[in-house]
């Protein structure tokens, strides 16, 4: 059954940022390894390694400590990363309102973007921490 | 922050207004009796969209503010005009509703987008205004 998208939850390092956030996409996928073998007649993919990553497009917001950039800002390029959670809506999490969580490292930044007359806009990337990808949780 | 409330933000552009025009006739909502230089204020026509973020986090409003500058059409009140639609500085109505972007804490962030010249006439007689629609996007907390 579909659904209209307006209360989405993501929170990151235990902060919820969900009011500003206009879109997110939680990306899980497999690398497609080609075994293909001299002599065959169409390609074989091989499910390769996870690359997950977790994009974001965010309003611009400076408000200390709370706002987004205070939050992102401290995890720009850290290695140890910051737990990441997506779920459809901000209700607990459940078997129709599954958890994404990930140890993710905020790979890309824009605290500053936009044409004049626009909304402020912030995309966000994050990706996987070492050992880490996407799990989902129905509790 | 709390939940906007549209009587909240035609309060809140009323004192913008006063501030800027201390003797202009503004109530903040729109004028039975108008007797220029005063101002209307209203919902514009492209209303309010909501849920520009997750979790009732930004509404966007539109909100549109009519100027009558002068009773007539002739030289006075087009200089009158004139000087309400400079772009900043004292005497332009963009420069006092952008004051403060916040309107004091109402909204997250408010901008006067345009404005264009109209001729308006008086519902209970023929008398013309001269006069001004500008047109006001706010972003404003959803819950």
């Amino acid at each position: 059954m579909g659904y209209v998208l307006t209360d989405m939850s993501v929170t990151i390092g235990g902060t919820t940022v969900s009011s500003f956030i206009r879109s997110a996409d939680v990306q899980m996928s497999v690398e497609d390894v080609d075994l293909t073998a001299m002599g065959a007649t169409s390609r074989n993919h091989g499910a390769g390694l996870r690359d997950d990553r977790l994009t974001l497009e965010a309003f611009s917001d400076y408000t200390a400590v709370t706002g987004l950039d205070a939050v992102l800002n401290p995890l720009l390029g850290s290695s140890t990363g910051a737990t990441v959670v997506v779920k459809p809506t901000s209700a607990a999490a459940s078997s129709t309102n599954p958890s994404y969580t990930m140890v993710g490292v905020l790979f890309e930044y824009h605290p500053i973007q936009g044409e004049v007359g626009a909304a402020a806009m912030t995309p966000v990337t994050f990706l996987p921490a070492a050992g880490s990808k996407w799990t989902r949780a129905t509790t | 922050m709390a939940a906007t409330d549209p009587a909240n933000i035609r309060a809140a552009l009323k004192t913008a207004l006063k501030n800027g025009f201390p003797d202009a006739q503004v109530t903040g909502y729109i004028l039975s009796s108008p007797r220029p230089p005063c101002f209307d204020v209203d919902i514009h026509e492209d209303g309010v969209n909501y849920d520009q973020s997750m979790h009732r986090g930004i509404d966007e409003w539109w909100f549109k503010v009519t100027a009558l500058c002068a009773t007539g059409v002739l030289d006075g009140a087009q200089k009158v005009r004139d000087g309400f639609l400079k772009s900043s500085g004292t005497g332009s109505v963009k420069a006092a509703l952008e004051t403060d972007k916040t309107l004091g804490g109402v909204v997250q962030n408010l901008h006067v987008t345009n404005v264009v010249p109209r001729t308006l006439q008086a519902s209970d007689s023929d008398a013309l205004y001269l006069g001004a629609e500008y047109t006001i996007r706010v972003f404003a907390s959803g819950s």
